[in-house]
């Protein structure tokens, strides 16, 4: 299963690079995350982190974002353990629930704005932050590496943090009523990722970032346009500018439809590509890629809503196909699911999407929609 | 005079402020108003505005959430008059709402329930995570003439086949219209597990509730 390590690896991140500058590689990456049961039990170790790398390898993913896959690690709980042992948010009183496959948070100590504004969190302590977060990525990275898989660092921006600390009821209540606790909130979570960034860069942990922000969901933004121009933009801004100094490119998260900010994202914001293209909000590739795709690469788009968990083979394969045949030709697409692979999805489904990936997905490409 | 304080209590609903809101609800009742007349042409016509705002892309989430919670409480204010009074709001039917097992997402099913009860609705809101036997269990017991499942996760999708099958197996199934809704569903979802039908977003639910029931 271990592959040549270190010379895939490169392999991996030179194709990676390539693509992400538009030009043409030897064939199409393929970018996942996976948090399935039924495939963890297949490649499991004692080892968390191996039994990660080995689950990609097995699949045969070039890239992820994923830290220490585990229920135990997924997503809030290591959001708990960064915000509480990290940041130095307070434990008591918050408590998570792991449901279905993930872990998100069942109780929070304050529950209205007034008590919110007792418990914000304290400004970030760099020195602890990188006492933390050096060792931590460094790990990942090398143990990623040693099976040839090519990590990017995963950064939440500071709205989706923010409004994760709240829940959304009393974020969007403080929008109105209590704009300094919003403020607030944002210039701490700023801060967390800036630190974060700059510790990425300054050890030199790679050329990609991957900044997960959901400002949309199925029906369009969360927010109104002119309240993120206002709060959001200058915000995200900073990061990208801070990247974009330093030579790094920003992968853009966000599920939901896009459409009313993509224009926005690609020229004011100079994103260097864009995730998911949520299928199931309505965002189609081909769209996508005819208006942005002489700007950004689009990374997903293989709907793991309803096709991945509940189609057939020949419907995945299809997919795939027409999707590379859109997107990909002379460069700018990366395969992946339009989140992660799930549960719900079959094993044999999941390694069909990246086996066609790769039998397809070699360059050139004719641009010939099926 | 009188409608004026109802539209003003709306406008004041419509601008976010809270204060302002709950301020001219307490005053309207010192005017002894019709405590139901505050909420369905005061309180109400307010958020049935703000629904129409959103859907034409006009209002954001955040709008409908704030919205929400500003007509909770100017409710809890006219409550007490309505009991004193022993008024009640006309009903238009009954309906039950869950979100599904292993799901513990409710930001959609509040909406729902919001917007279903505005319009005139009693609603029973089971909450959040909750078991198909536990849902069977309130339907024989409550007898709701809709039930409404929301499921945001796809691994949760099938929770919501599943509740139906075992109303099936109960022999409760031709008792109740099902509605499902949340971001993974589809209208082809919804037909393939035999639901009665499916909303995109809370004030498309109204128009299904009120088709399902021929209202």
């Amino acid at each position: 299963m271990i592959m040549n390590g270190q010379k895939e690896w490169e392999k991996n991140n030179e194709r990676f690079l390539a693509t992400l500058n538009l030009e043409e590689s030897d064939r199409v990456p393929i970018m996942d995350i996976v948090n399935n049961e039924k495939i963890r039990k297949i490649v499991e170790t004692n080892d968390p982190l191996e039994t990660n790398a080995r689950a990609y390898s097995y699949l045969g993913i070039d890239i992820t974002r994923d830290y220490w896959w585990h229920t135990d690690f997924m997503w809030f709980k290591n959001k708990f353990f960064e915000w509480m042992d990290v940041l130095g948010i307070k434990k008591e009183g918050w408590a998570i629930k792991t449901k279905a496959g993930t872990t998100w948070i069942d109780k929070r100590p304050f529950k209205n704005l007034d008590e919110l504004s007792n418990m914000l969190p304290p400004e970030p302590d760099e020195s602890k932050i990188a006492e933390w977060f050096i060792p931590y990525h460094k790990k990942t990275i090398e143990g990623y590496k040693k099976y040839g898989i090519v990590f990017v660092g995963n950064f939440e921006g500071p709205l989706t943090e923010a409004y994760m600390f709240t829940g959304y009821d009393l974020f969007f209540q403080a929008m109105f009523m209590a704009k300094n606790i919003v403020n607030k909130l944002l210039d701490v979570f700023e801060k967390w990722i800036m630190i974060r960034l700059k510790l990425w860069v300054e050890e030199n942990m790679g050329d990609v970032v991957f900044l997960g922000e959901d400002i949309a969901f199925d029906k369009g933004l969360i927010f109104s346009p002119k309240w993120l121009n206002e709060n959001w933009f200058p915000r995200i801004k900073r990061i990208r500018d801070f990247l974009f100094n330093k030579n790094i490119k920003m992968i853009f998260h966000s599920d939901g439809n896009l459409y009313p900010i993509l224009d926005k994202l690609v020229f004011d914001l100079k994103i260097d590509a864009l995730h998911p293209i949520d299928p199931t909000a309505g965002m189609k590739i081909n769209e996508v890629k005819e208006k942005y795709g002489d700007y950004i690469a689009l990374i997903g788009y293989i709907d793991c809503s309803h096709l991945l968990p509940f189609g057939t083979i020949k419907e995945i394969i299809e997919k795939v196909k027409e999707t590379l045949y859109i997107a990909a030709p002379s460069s700018g697409y990366i395969l992946g699911s339009s989140s992660e692979i799930h549960d719900a999805i079959p094993i044999e489904n999941a390694k069909v999407l990246y086996e066609t990936g790769r039998k397809y997905g070699k360059y050139p490409i004719k641009k010939v929609i099926t | 005079m009188q409608n004026d304080i109802l539209k003003e209590i709306q406008e004041a609903l419509l601008s976010m402020d809270m204060e302002k809101t709950l301020m001219l609800t307490k005053r309207a009742l010192e005017q002894e108003f019709d405590p139901i007349k505050i909420i369905e042409d005061g309180l109400s016509s307010g958020i049935k505005r703000l629904g129409e705002m959103y859907e034409n892309g006009e209002a954001f989430l955040p709008e409908l959430i704030m919205g929400a919670e500003i007509m909770k409480r100017a409710v809890e204010i006219v409550k007490p008059e309505l009991e004193k009074r022993k008024e009640e709001r006309k009903k238009l039917g009954r309906v039950m709402l869950a979100t599904v097992e292993g799901d513990v997402h409710d930001i959609g099913k509040n909406l729902v329930a919001l917007m279903l009860w505005i319009n005139g609705f009693e609603i029973i809101d089971l909450g959040v995570d909750i078991p198909a036997k536990e849902i069977i269990e309130k339907i024989r017991e409550l007898k709701p003439d809709v039930l409404g499942l929301s499921a945001l996760l796809t691994t949760t999708l099938l929770e919501q086949k599943r509740v139906i099958e075992e109303l099936e197996k109960a022999g409760l199934r031709k008792n109740v219209k099902i509605i499902v809704g949340g971001a993974p569903v589809t209208e082809e979802w919804a037909k393939k597990i035999g639901a009665d039908g499916y909303a995109s977003d809370a004030v498309k639910a109204v128009y299904k509730v009120k088709e399902l029931l021929e209202l």
